[in-house]
């Protein structure tokens, strides 16, 4: 090779798009697109192969395991993508003539491009259901699609405010989720008062937590079997509300006269719906504003 | 305080003033004022760990000062550093690039996209000369590979100004050679200041026409190169016992040597000053010679101690 092809000239101030671009096309070239990718098709595979997570039997299992196993690999999509570039090791980077947030924030932004591309391939599996996530309740497959993308895309932002500060993301990222569920676990046998657990519990599962946030605003529901099914309870601090909407009677061997079985129909909803897309806002909102912060602090313009 | 002038008068391209860096207990920029006239090639000299490439990363805003300014082509770095190293070419001592899957070539074109004025006919006559191989991927590169490519991102876009760590480290003679006539002729061909960070001083000491010493994190002096060779000279003589160099002369003896009836001092001081020294029956001068750039910058070094 003794030739080199240069890129059309960029404008004397380069815009966002230009910086996205140049980012997302560097991720494309490093390959790290196969493990964000590659790891998405063999999550498929162990979720279609392997043991069943919950209530298993619904149709479109796969499908939703699949997506919640998604959802770790995305946790870890930062690290991945910053891979020995950390914080403290960006001096190429921030030799550019770009503001050194701002082209972090660039590369974030293309690593979640990317991100959608997962998102895009679980879309277009054939199996669109999101039993385990959303339960499947009167909602439409796009919409569905698009809060389990609004979800992982929140998972993936909180993730990556930790790569602007810290040289380890993944390390803080599930060091701090295993302390606080360590922590968390003790209280629910301990002695503990009611409001220290539920105060403990809230950034996860609270109205506003991190589990709803990321694991989608819709409604919720799903046809599984109660045998006393509960009208209200509480866990983690929050209500939920189980409502017996039906009863569907399946024969299992399909033969008149063979033994039937009833399923109780039920709409379970966790915090309301709006509530749980307001988690979502706030955290993917508190995130980008977290980043945007930390890059303000830079000073750079 | 210094006995060194630390003063540069004109316009300046880069002008630190009083930066201050520590890690922990450690100090690695401490009060640092530093003032490289425009279109100079300003030599920063200093042995390892004094600071130089620290005080290269601050001037590019790599990092945060504690405390102090630095201005760059008219830019407060700490808050129009892309705006500044839009026009600045940098050759960082530490590793080319952290993209060390891509190929030399593709890193090249990445590098191009941030520059809108990147003259790539002038690349590709860098790249020639520098017979960069543009195929292998660079992590794989050697040290003095990767510094002839780091070369290449850093003058391709004609900055205005230059920042070269350790410029000549890990390039074999004729490479170095080829690099500092590169060099060379990029200042003559293109308005370029170019501050240039080495501990070896012979190698790039040709090109410099100002220079500064900067130990402990700190600057000790900076001054044209001239005005160095004007005022730091060695010097031959045969004294009397009773010759004495009279204890009001603004002078620095910084070394002293003697052989047999002869002896040899390295003086600091002005030359008329010095010459008035050595005027007198008691003493007889046999010749003044100026110091190598090297040499120099040895005796900068401890002239604190010697005043």
């Amino acid at each position: 090779m003794t030739s080199v092809s240069f890129p059309a000239k960029p404008q004397a101030r380069l815009s966002w798009l230009h910086l996205v671009s140049i980012q997302f096309g560097l991720i494309a070239r490093s390959g790290r697109w196969i493990e964000l990718i590659g790891g998405a098709a063999v999550l498929y595979v162990v979720a279609e192969f392997g043991p069943a997570m919950g209530n298993s039997g619904a149709e479109g299992r796969a499908w939703g395991q699949w997506a919640i196993y998604c959802l770790l690999l995305v946790a870890v999509w930062p690290s991945l993508l910053w891979r020995g570039e950390p914080v403290g090791r960006r001096y190429y980077h921030w030799s550019l003539p770009v503001p050194r947030g701002t082209h972090d924030l660039a590369r974030i932004a293309a690593g979640g491009l990317w991100v959608l591309v997962v998102v895009g391939m679980l879309a277009l599996s054939a199996r669109v259901s999101l039993w385990p996530l959303a339960m499947r309740a009167n909602s439409e497959p796009l919409f569905e699609i698009v809060e389990y993308g609004v979800g992982v895309l929140t998972l993936y932002a909180v993730a990556s405010v930790l790569t602007l500060v810290t040289a380890h993301p993944a390390r803080w990222f599930f060091g701090t989720l295993a302390v606080y569920l360590l922590l968390w676990a003790p209280m629910s046998i301990a002695p503990v008062p009611r409001w220290l657990f539920r105060a403990w519990g809230a950034p996860v599962v609270g109205r506003y937590g991190l589990f709803w946030a990321t694991l989608g605003a819709g409604s919720s529901g799903d046809i599984h079997t109660e045998e006393s099914p509960n009208a209200e309870t509480t866990w983690g601090g929050d209500k939920y509300v189980v409502t017996v909407t039906g009863v569907e009677t399946s024969d299992s061997t399909g033969r008149p006269g063979s033994p039937t079985t009833e399923r109780t129909i039920e709409q379970i909803e966790f915090p309301a719906p709006h509530w749980r897309w307001a988690a979502s806002v706030a955290w993917l909102a508190g995130s980008i504003g977290a980043m945007l912060l930390i890059s303000a602090r830079r000073r750079e313009r | 305080m210094s006995i060194l002038p630390t003063s540069v008068a004109g316009a300046t391209a880069i002008r630190a003033i009083a930066v201050t860096k520590r890690y922990g207990k450690l100090t690695a920029l401490d009060s640092l004022d530093l003032a490289v006239p425009d279109g100079s090639i300003y030599l920063l000299a200093g042995q390892n760990g004094a600071g130089k490439s620290t005080a290269l990363r601050h001037i590019l805003h790599l990092e945060e000062p504690d405390a102090g300014t630095i201005t760059v082509l008219g830019y407060d770095i700490l808050r129009d550093a892309a705006r500044a190293r839009a026009e600045v070419g940098y050759v960082a001592d530490g590793e080319l690039s952290p993209y060390g899957w891509l190929r030399v070539g593709a890193l090249i074109a990445h590098h191009a996209s941030y520059f809108p004025t990147w003259d790539a006919a002038y690349a590709a006559r860098l790249i020639a000369e520098l017979q960069i191989d543009l195929t292998p991927r660079v992590r794989t590169l050697s040290r003095g590979q990767a510094r002839r490519v780091a070369f290449v991102l850093a003058l391709a876009h004609r900055p205005k100004l230059l920042l070269l760590d350790e410029p000549t480290d890990g390039l074999d003679p004729v490479v170095r050679e080829r690099v500092l006539h590169l060099l060379a002729g990029h200042a003559a061909e293109w308005p370029t200041t170019m501050l240039v960070s080495t501990h070896l001083v012979q190698e790039v000491e040709r090109l410099a026409d100002h220079v500064g010493i900067i130990k402990q994190g700190r600057l000790i002096g900076q001054m044209p190169r001239d005005y160095l060779r004007g005022t730091l000279n060695r010097f031959r003589f045969v004294a009397a016992e009773s010759w004495r160099v009279p204890n009001e002369a603004p002078v620095v003896v910084v070394e002293r040597s003697e052989s047999g009836h002869e002896q040899e001092w390295t003086i600091w001081g002005e030359p008329g000053v010095v010459r008035e020294i050595f005027d007198g029956p008691d003493v007889d001068l046999r010749s003044v010679t100026p110091l190598t750039l090297t040499d120099a910058v040895v005796a900068l070094l401890s002239i604190e101690e010697a005043a």
